[in-house]
């Protein structure tokens, strides 16, 4: 029986007003932006098996985007230099609103949200110097900004909340590109960094690499049930000195742990990482290589595990003891162990990120 | 030198394997594994009877498995791939001069490899490999040594670990790889999960291989207007550089062949290797240096516009006929 207290309860855990849940767009686990068969771009929602949920028409070429903690609902992000972030309806299947950066300002291709998803924080450049800003937008004043603060480096990409927290971890890449453009301007100078920082702007900790490393530009970021980050890098400098490619730290350690294949297969990844992810309850982590068409895994220590083979591959997420692979040529491809377990492939080109949808 | 232009007149081939994987298995990649793997052990056995850099039957060798890697160098995928093959055969570029430097510790005998030479496989690939012996047989500051010096004993050990790399590489070919692309789609195959993605493996590396002759091979010497790096072009010591190219493309011609015999479903594709083929004839250009003077780097340049063309009418005209695309994610990365 549903006693009056319950039944309010429910009604104010649920929000103030009626809300959709991620089940009602058809349960998507994933999101992924794509290149279609015209030239045109659109998000994707896909279920754990690949299958479409929704489609929705995206005005440029996308990168990555940030689910919702609890409705149905994205925000996908432009590739840098980007001009847009777009708020989807994935019940319906619509985009509701736009985003656009105040003057002087880009999106770089990533956001998260806070806890309770009230608030969106998005990875910006100042057009004209590079320097990295968090965007700060309310949702619930219809996505208006509410204002920035400093990512703590140059040319920030990726941004993760920790879990059970609202500090925010930001991989700042240290490469200054010029307004609109992506030409690299300072890779003899470039200093990249990971930062924790608080919503306020209180930077809490700041990870930097060996001066012989600087090149490596640490862009992207996945983050455990219990707060460890795994930063994937790429590699600006010589070729054949190219260094690890992938990180791992946690919130006040001094140092990160760095990890690297044996040299001959670390090679073979053509010192590129384009995105990372922990799998199997956060027991292993991945970095994918579409330039060397590879996927590495390690264990949660960083040691060396096994590579997978698959050309232009480069989003990568979890669902399970399972790791859920995206390439260029549309398909999706479930592994186990580096087993395919299962693929399904669509007409289109899905771009570097494969998103979950973590409900 | 009209290498492309007499592949071309052989055009179009006389094909008779039936399917797509097969045809460039058959008449590509198994055959030119197979030259390979010969040529490289020519090599090492001419370095073992004379070392000498004067050696004209030593420069013979070394130049005959130079030509053969551009029958295999656009394989950018299993074994070429695995364990960094690839570079052991042919690291290139190396715009920081790691070769010199390292070449020089073995040398001085800082590093003592020379004392177990049948152990160079362990050594950097920039000391290894076709460009390794070529920096020993060409360049003035390496090709001085005499029979029984360190110079020798060093192209005698890495002429026979390039050998063992042909040779390897042609067996993983012949006894595993072939199957693995022949099987693709087949239950068990964790390698190639649809039939179509061994055709789209051979496409993307086609295109990457041509894009390589238009950032490396091309761009690299070119550098920018007011800074050409004629220094930077492949083969340049050996005045091999446009000879390379050629062959490149010759080797991309090869496999378009391949891919798509029927040349009515690629016309743009044909045109376009003719129009660079009247290019590469006008340019006699042996290592690139003419990127110096304003009349050299306009032809340099121009044939760099017409190979970027090219792969712009490779990627239309092919993914059209096989049915496969490019993934964009492999070439401009974030």
């Amino acid at each position: 029986m549903t006693t009056r207290r319950s039944f309010l309860g429910g009604l104010l855990a649920a929000g103030s007003i009626p809300t959709l849940s991620w089940a009602d767009a058809g349960s998507p686990a994933f999101v992924a932006a794509a290149q279609e068969p015209d030239g045109g771009y659109a998000l994707f929602g896909l279920t754990a098996a690949g299958a479409d949920c929704f489609r929705v028409p995206l005005p440029a070429r996308g990168h990555a985007a940030a689910a919702h903690p609890t409705h149905p609902e994205v925000v996908a992000f432009a590739r840098r230099p980007g001009t847009y972030a777009l708020v989807v309806d994935c019940a319906r299947g619509i985009m509701t609103r736009r985003l656009d950066t105040p003057d002087g300002r880009e999106f770089s291709g990533h956001g998260a949200f806070s806890m309770d998803g009230e608030t969106l924080y998005t990875s910006e450049v100042v057009a004209e110097n590079g320097e990295g800003r968090i965007g700060i937008w309310s949702r619930g004043a219809g996505y208006r900004r509410t204002g920035e603060i400093v990512s703590g480096g140059i040319g920030p990409h990726e941004i993760r909340r920790l879990p059970m927290s609202e500090t925010l971890v930001v991989a700042n890449g240290g490469i200054r590109t010029g307004p609109g453009d992506r030409e690299k301007l300072n890779l003899d100078t470039m200093a990249p960094n990971l930062t924790y920082i608080s919503p306020a702007g209180g930077i809490l900790q700041q990870i930097s690499l060996a001066r012989a490393v600087h090149q490596a530009s640490i862009r992207h970021l996945s983050v455990t049930a219990t707060g460890v980050v795994a930063f994937a890098m790429q590699w600006e400098g010589d070729r054949v000195a190219a260094p690890a490619l992938l990180g791992l730290h946690r919130l006040d350690d001094p140092a990160p742990v760095l990890a690297m294949a044996p040299p001959e297969d670390h090679t073979a990844m053509q010192g590129y990482a384009g995105s990372v992810a922990f799998l199997d309850a956060d027991r292993q982590v991945a970095i994918s290589s579409p330039k060397g068409g590879r996927v590495q895994v390690f264990d949660q220590n960083g040691r060396y595990a096994y590579t997978i083979a698959r050309q232009d591959v480069c989003g990568l997420a979890a669902i399970g003891a399972a790791l859920v692979m995206t390439d260029g040529f549309g398909t999706i491809v479930t592994a186990i162990n580096g087993v395919p377990t299962s693929h399904r492939r669509a007409n289109r080109a899905y771009d570097n990120h494969l998103v979950a949808v973590t409900v | 030198m009209r290498l492309l232009a007499a592949f071309l007149l052989l055009l179009p081939l006389q094909s008779h394997a039936e399917t797509v994987v097969d045809r460039v298995l058959d008449e590509v990649i198994l055959p030119g594994m197979a030259n390979f793997a010969d040529r490289t052990a020519a090599l090492a056995a001419a370095a073992q009877v004379d070392c000498s850099p004067q050696n004209p039957n030593l420069l013979g060798a070394w130049n005959a498995a130079m030509d053969s890697w551009f029958r295999i160098q656009d394989f950018r995928f299993g074994p070429l791939e695995d364990g960094a093959q690839r570079q052991a055969i042919a690291y290139w570029p190396d715009t920081t001069g790691h070769r010199q430097r390292a070449l020089s510790r073995i040398l001085s005998g800082q590093d003592p490899i020379l004392q177990t030479p049948a152990r160079y496989e362990e050594e950097a690939v920039s000391v290894r490999g076709l460009y390794a012996i070529e920096s020993m047989l060409y360049d003035p500051d390496f090709n001085t040594y005499a029979i029984g010096d360190p110079g020798c004993v060093l192209v005698q050990a890495a002429s026979a670990d390039l050998a063992k790399v042909g040779a390897n590489l042609e067996e993983a070919w012949r006894t595993d790889f072939v199957t693995v692309m022949r099987t693709a789609g087949e239950s068990g195959n964790a390698r190639f999960l649809d039939a179509s993605e061994a055709v789209q493996v051979v496409f993307t590396a086609l295109l990457t291989a041509i894009q390589f002759d238009i950032d490396e091979r091309l761009g690299l010497p070119l550098g920018t207007y007011d800074k050409p790096r004629p220094l930077r072009a492949e083969g340049r010591i050996s005045r091999r550089s446009q000879r390379n190219l050629e062959l490149s493309l010759a080797g991309h011609a090869r496999l378009v062949v391949a891919l798509v015999p029927d040349e009515d479903k690629i016309p743009d594709t044909r045109a376009e290797f003719l129009r660079i083929n009247r290019a590469i004839s006008e340019l006699d250009d042996p290592d690139f240096s003419g990127v110096s003077n304003p009349e050299g780097r306009f032809r340099v340049e121009a044939l760099q516009t017409l190979v970027t063309v090219l792969r712009a009418t490779v990627n239309r005209e092919l993914s059209a006929a096989l049915g496969v695309t490019m993934g964009l994610n492999a070439l401009d990365g974030d």
